[in-house]
Parts: C-alpha cells; sequence; structure tokens
C-alpha cells in the first residue's frame, strides 16, 4: 500500500472494472462531477480504477449516460474489513482476549534474579525481597523498587549496594557485598625483632627492649637481635655474696629498633658462545578446521602441507553464538610460520659480557626496592668451549630488623 | 492582457500547464478530459487541441476534474492543434528518451 492510500483505506474504497464502448468519456464524465479516480488500467476492453465510496454510489449515472458496466472487483479498506469482523463476533473476541491476555501477563513479574552474589546466598536476598513484595506473579505496578533496594541494604547487612531492575518479565536484583573488614595485626607485647636475612651488623639503635647482638656481629635470617623485655620497678638489692642473685623483675614490651647490615646478594648466569635461533621467513601457511565433538572436517588450507622447518601456533575458537555450556562446535585454527635456523657465535668476551647482563637483571631483582648496593662483585666461575658462567656478588646496608609476635 | 498585468498565461488563456517528470511520469492541470486512453498511447483534450503521449504500458493515475496524471515510460509527445500535427511548427515534440 502507498501512504497516498491511507486515506482511501481508512475510509474505504472499491476496485472496479468498467466495461463498454467508450470508458474514456465515463471517466471524464466521473472526473467532471467533482469525483476523483485513481490507479487506472486499461485492459483490451475494458478500465480497472479505484474508487472511493462516495464516487462509487455516484457512478451509476455516467454509466448509463456512456452505457459502461460497472462490476466491483474487491472491496478494500477499514469499513470493509471491519464489515467482515462483524460477522466473526467469536474471532474478534478471541483476538481481543489474546490481546488483554498478553498485557495482563506481560504485567507480571515471573522471574526475580540476583547478580553480583559472592558470598552471600541468594535466596537469602529473594526471601528478603519478598517480603518487601518482589517476588514471582505479582503485579508490576505493585512494587516500590526503591522500598526494595532499601530493605535490602537494611536487613541484610553483607550488602552495600543493591538496585532492582525490570527488564520485560523479569526482576534482575544486582547486589554488590560489603568487603570483609580486614583488622591489621597490631602487635601486642610481647614482640621482639628477629633478623629477617643473614647479615653482619653495622649499627644498631634500641628504642624499646634489650639488644641481644652487637655491633660487628653475623646474625643468621631468624636469630633474635631486640628482646621485647624491659627492667621494671626498682632493682632488687644486691645479694650478698653466696647466694644468687634474684632475677631483675621485667616487663613485655613490644620490641622497637634500627638494625643495620650489610647483607650479600649473589646470582649467577651464564651464556652460551654458540646458539642457533629460529627466525621466520614471512612465509605464512593457514589451516582451519571445524571440529565438532571429535570429528574433524578440514575447511581451509589442508591440500597443502607446509615442507621444512615451522613453527606451528593452535588457536581453538568455540562458536560464539553457543548458549550455555562448552560449545561442541570449534573452529581450529593451525598457523605453520616457516622459519630458518640461524647460527649465532661469541667471543668468549662477548660472552662474558651477555652473562654478566644477564646476572645482574637477575641481583636486581633479587635486591628489595629502594636499597642500592654499595659494592658489586664479578667472577667467571665456568669457563669452556660451550658456556661462560659468571657470579654476580653485590653488598648492601639494610634494616633486617623484623617485628615478630613473641609466642 | 495576461502580459498587461504579468499574470500567467494559463490562468488567463485556459490553456493547459504540464509537470513532466523525465519519460516517467506527466501531470496535465487544465486539461478537458481523455480522449483516447491505451496502453500504448493516451490522448488528453487540452485547450483547443489534444495532448497526444505515446510509450509503453501507459496507464492513467489518477484522474480529476482540474488535473490528471499520466504513468509510463514515454516515447513521444506530441501537440494536435486544428486537427493536424503541430509538432513541426511549433517546434514542441518532445522525442522521448526511448530506451
Amino acid at each position: 500500500m502507498r501512504l497516498g492510500d491511507l486515506w482511501p483505506y481508512l475510509t474505504g474504497y472499491v476496485r472496479i472494472r468498467v466495461t463498454g464502448p467508450s470508458v474514456e468519456r465515463f471517466l471524464n464524465l466521473v472526473a467532471a462531477g467533482g469525483r476523483r479516480v485513481w490507479r487506472t488500467r486499461r485492459g483490451r476492453r475494458s478500465l480497472e480504477a479505484n474508487v472511493d465510496l462516495p464516487t462509487f454510489r455516484s457512478l451509476r449515472r455516467a454509466a448509463r449516460r456512456t452505457r459502461t458496466r460497472v462490476r466491483i472487483l474487491e472491496r478494500r479498506g477499514l469499513p470493509f474489513v471491519a464489515g467482515r469482523l462483524r460477522r466473526r463476533p467469536l474471532m474478534v473476541l478471541g483476538a481481543a482476549l489474546f490481546l488483554s491476555a498478553l498485557y495482563v501477563l506481560s504485567a507480571v513479574i515471573w522471574v526475580v534474579d540476583v547478580e553480583g552474589v559472592e558470598n552471600l546466598d541468594p535466596a537469602l536476598i529473594r526471601e528478603v525481597a519478598a517480603s518487601y513484595g518482589l517476588r514471582p506473579g505479582v503485579l508490576k505496578t505493585t512494587v516500590d523498587i526503591p522500598e526494595v533496594e532499601r530493605g535490602l541494604i537494611q536487613a541484610i547487612s553483607g550488602l552495600s549496594w543493591a538496585a532492582v531492575e525490570l527488564h520485560g518479565a523479569t526482576a534482575l536484583i544486582r547486589v554488590v557485598e560489603k568487603d570483609p573488614v580486614v583488622m591489621p595485626d597490631f602487635p601486642t607485647p610481647p614482640a621482639d625483632i628477629v633478623a629477617a636475612k643473614d647479615g653482619v651488623i653495622t649499627n644498631l639503635i634500641v628504642l624499646a627492649g634489650q639488644a641481644v647482638v652487637k655491633e660487628g656481629d653475623t646474625v643468621r635470617a631468624g636469630d633474635l637481635l631486640i628482646v621485647g623485655l624491659e627492667p621494671a620497678g626498682t632493682p632488687p638489692p644486691p645479694a650478698r655474696p653466696g647466694s644468687e642473685q634474684p632475677p631483675a623483675p621485667t616487663r613485655d614490651v613490644v620490641a622497637k629498633g634500627i638494625v643495620k647490615a650489610r647483607v650479600w646478594y649473589q646470582a649467577y648466569a651464564e651464556a652460551r658462545l654458540h646458539t642457533l635461533t629460529h627466525e621466520p621467513t614471512g612465509r605464512v601457511h593457514r589451516q582451519v578446521a571445524l571440529k565438532i565433538g571429535d570429528l574433524v572436517i578440514p575447511l581451509y588450507g589442508w591440500w597443502k602441507r607446509p615442507v621444512g622447518l615451522h613453527e606451528r601456533t593452535v588457536v581453538t575458537t568455540p562458536l560464539p553464538w553457543w548458549r550455555e555450556g562448552a560449545s561442541p562446535v570449534e573452529v581450529v585454527s593451525t598457523t605453520y610460520t616457516e622459519v630458518v635456523a640461524v647460527r649465532q657465535d661469541l667471543t668468549p668476551a662477548e660472552a662474558e659480557l651477555v652473562a654478566r647482563d644477564a646476572a645482574m637483571q637477575a641481583l636486581s631483582e633479587q635486591l628489595p626496592e629502594g636499597v642500592e648496593p654499595v659494592s658489586f662483585g664479578f667472577k667467571v666461575v665456568v669457563k669452556n668451549d660451550i658456556v661462560i658462567g659468571v657470579l654476580v656478588t653485590a653488598e648492601t646496608l639494610e634494616d633486617i630488623g623484623r617485628l615478630e609476635q613473641r609466642q | 492582457m495576461a502580459e498587461l498585468f504579468e499574470l500567467p498565461k494559463d490562468v488567463i488563456l485556459n490553456i493547459p500547464r504540464m509537470t513532466i517528470l523525465g519519460n516517467l511520469q506527466m501531470v496535465i492541470e487544465n486539461h478537458r478530459g481523455l480522449i483516447e486512453y491505451s496502453p500504448e498511447l493516451i490522448r488528453v483534450g487540452a485547450g483547443d487541441g489534444q495532448i497526444v503521449v505515446r510509450g509503453e504500458e501507459l496507464a492513467v493515475g489518477s484522474v480529476f476534474s482540474e488535473d490528471l496524471s499520466i504513468m509510463g515510460r514515454f516515447r513521444q509527445i506530441t501537440f494536435e492543434y486544428g486537427g493536424e500535427c503541430a509538432d513541426d511548427q511549433a517546434g514542441t515534440g518532445a522525442e522521448g528518451g526511448g530506451r
């Protein structure tokens, strides 16, 4: 239907066939009467045209004067559709019932989904939402969404945010759980400072507690450095000679102090004098196959097998439009990149430099952040026709004290 | 008179005003009725003469007392005045672009 036919469609029109000796005169007569005739089509001895209903009623005069015959081919438009429907009241009733049922059913929430739950029970959230009026089977208009959101956050202490969205017949409750609060461990007396690393103590400042080691001592990781004990009260009077000195009264404290020590690090790396690497030539061959279960159907590139040295990469892509679970249909794409073997030779001096760089790299990964080595030492420990090995040592000054709760 | 008042000539002289879209559609205002109508030839009365459209699949799109529209593939549009073919003298015969 064209746009121009819209109004005639609403008011109704008929397609007529006019037969007779002078259909041209017939058309002129109708037009002269102020009527409109449209979409005419000339046949061998007839003419088809559209006329609206008032025009059709006035055609009889023109037909008589031009001795033509007018037949209705088709009745079109809403009035005729309505007339046909009037003869089928049950169909109208059924359609009305269907539409109203669709309307009523679409106004009801049928599914309540919960999204964003990690530790909480979705059933609990559904239960609370139901107590605030959001449950399957209720009318959408009866649900006070802000009230449900507020109620969820108030009733469930583990929630920090909740939102309810209506998507058609589904209500989606999106929640964000509170992060569990982790309380930092504050050391309580008694707590000692122990060595975190091996080293030689260079500086020792005690702020609380009593030093167990002195400057110049060599300590191992885990050794006690400052003990969390302090003298308390008045010391007992000096004992008489011969009797045992009673222990001085002490109290437990959290040890505090700075223990600077020289710490050594070392790293070893080696470099080969002769290496063989694979370099791509730029030639690439691709094979694509469809994998259904255990069945593999070659799709592309299988008529040619790559010859020579190749690196093979296999990418498996499951078909994305699979709705749930693992897709049994996969696209397997195999790429063969042609490579050539390239031999690389290093002189012993070059290899030593490479090994040194690698060892330094490994060493710098060991160093704690913010600590600058005081000195370095390099030593070639392995040297033969195949490989050069370099050991790097570094010395740093750092605080090795670590607070530890006494059990 | 029309020149004196600078009025459009079609208003005063009662001659047709035609609008032609390529060789596909034509609207004739101020026509004097259909004289002949077939898929190959449509003859419309206009002023003292006739407008003749020849072509293929010609059809009258709508007929109204004031205007009339013709659709189809036009090959030739001629004016016939005073019973003789006037397209040579008037030079208004339009050879429609045939395909």
